[in-house]
């Protein structure tokens, strides 16, 4: 997590550190600056995730700083002694105001609530990015080869019902033929087949989206294919699944 | 006749709505100062192993806070009094700025500082200016002087400093020192119209070099003086 600290003061900077690191050791990279003008520097420098922005500096405001950067890419901080601000503030999209002297409780709280909103928009772009992909890319007749160690196998991309992860090796099940197992792990057939459309349901699955006839709600959740198999999805990965499968 | 008294009655009024005001304005003095001196105290409370040096910063930013909340009803105070406040405030500031700015107090030889009286609150918020406004991104070591003379019966403040300057009209650092310069402006009113004294005031450009010098002309009010409070 990369985080900027924008203060006139000195002194202010430190306290904010301090302050990071003694609610959040160890797991952010810090950097710093002193007005507007190497505020903006920095962002386009550092392209930091969390902002801490004063607002009134010698060279200007922090609402003079936002308002050179129409498309903030970074979750955005107030800190001042002025109370006055705090309706600007917001409009500016700032997810919290907090008042000097700062109170390290409110300060962690804002460092929660940014995190959450990185995840999240992380994830949302992970799947706008699939998304796209589904529904750009057809599997169609696309083959692939699964080499193992007595033959190579042509396999239609369509003809992928899910794959299983067994240790390092990769099971998979075909709607023709019985399952083939290559000495490749799971992770590296997500990569290649992410973009036709096949789905990490579970620590040990990926499964043809397009093969995927109906949702199971009991056990916990579990995907049937048209071919009647069953392939479980992880509670962690649930909504997640769910989301892809409503915007197929 | 009774026109006469109606205006009479009016302007007592209005002078009353100033000064109630004025008190408002010294007692409000600028909140801002407190939650930022307050949050370098705090920085100094989570880093420093030095209890002394956080002790002796909360005692100077006590005795700033005791002088800000009972300005709003003494009006007056000793020229020793208001340089001991503007130490200390200086000093508050430079823990927030350690290496912006040094400082001078002088009175000159004629006057006797725990004798004299002048209005209580209106340097601060020149001070205050230089350092917040005046010296913001310059690349030299800022410098405030500020000194007291007594000159026949009236007594000379000048406040220097050698930073920014008054620049063009509008501009962000007229807007602060226009605050200072309303604070003192109602007050010197005030004070001419209750002593009938001539005190005036005058803020420019230095000539001599960079920033600003403000010059306040006050009449000699000694301690003993029964001066309307």
């Amino acid at each position: 997590m990369k985080i900027l600290l924008i203060d006139n003061e000195k002194e202010v900077r430190e306290l904010l550190k301090d302050m990071i690191e003694a609610v959040a050791p160890g797991i952010h990279q810090l950097d710093e600056a002193d007005g507007v003008a190497t505020g903006l520097q920095k962002i386009n420098a550092f392209k930091p995730d969390i902002v801490f922005l004063d607002v009134e500096m010698g060279d200007g405001t922090g609402f003079d700083l936002m308002n050179k950067i129409p498309h903030p890419s970074f979750q955005l901080i107030f800190t001042t002694a002025h109370n006055k601000y705090a309706v600007q503030a917001f409009k500016c999209s700032a997810i919290d105001y907090l008042l000097k002297p700062i109170d390290i409780t409110e300060l962690e709280n804002s460092l929660q609530k940014a995190n959450t909103n990185i995840d999240g928009s992380n994830l949302g772009k992970q799947l706008t990015v699939l998304m796209q992909q589904l529904s750009n890319k057809e599997a169609g007749d696309k083959q692939i080869v699964l080499k193992d160690s007595e033959a190579s196998y042509f396999v239609k991309v369509a003809d992928i019902l899910y794959c299983e992860a067994e240790g390092s090796y990769t099971k998979f099940y075909l709607s023709s033929e019985k399952p083939i197992i290559i000495s490749k792990n799971l992770s590296t057939y997500e990569e290649l087949l992410g973009v036709y459309g096949f789905i990490r349901t579970h620590h040990s699955y990926l499964v043809n989206s397009a093969r995927i006839k109906m949702y199971d709600k009991t056990d916990g959740g579990t995907l049937i294919l048209d071919t009647g198999h069953t392939v479980p999805i992880s509670h962690r990965k649930k909504d997640y699944v769910m989301h892809l499968l409503e915007n197929r | 006749m009774i026109a006469f008294y109606f205006r009479q009655q009016s302007l007592k009024n209005k002078q009353k709505i100033l000064e109630t005001e004025q008190r408002l304005n010294r007692a409000r003095m600028n909140p801002h100062f407190f939650f930022n001196a307050l949050t370098a105290l705090q920085r100094i409370a989570m880093k420093e192993n030095d209890g002394k040096a956080l002790a002796s910063n909360l005692s100077k930013f006590s005795n700033i806070m005791r002088e800000t909340l009972e300005s709003s009803y003494k009006e007056y105070v000793t020229v020793k009094q208001e340089m001991e406040f503007l130490k200390e405030y200086m000093e508050i500031q430079k823990m927030r700025f350690p290496q912006m700015f040094s400082y001078s107090l002088m009175v000159d030889g004629e006057m006797e500082p725990t004798d004299v009286m002048i209005p209580s609150m209106i340097i601060q918020p020149f001070i205050e200016n230089s350092i917040e406004h005046g010296f913001a991104d310059i690349d030299y070591p800022g410098e405030i002087r500020i000194d007291f003379k007594q000159v026949n019966k009236s007594i000379l403040i000048e406040i220097q400093d050698n930073g920014k300057g008054l620049s063009l009209p509008g501009s962000k650092i007229n807007e602060h020192i226009s605050r200072a310069s309303q604070i003192i402006k109602d007050r010197i009113y005030l004070l001419n119209i209750k002593l009938k004294t001539k005190a005036d005031f005058s803020i420019n450009n230095n000539k001599e070099g960079k920033g600003v010098i403000v010059k306040i002309n006050l009449p000699l009010l000694y301690t003993n003086e029964n001066i309307a409070n």
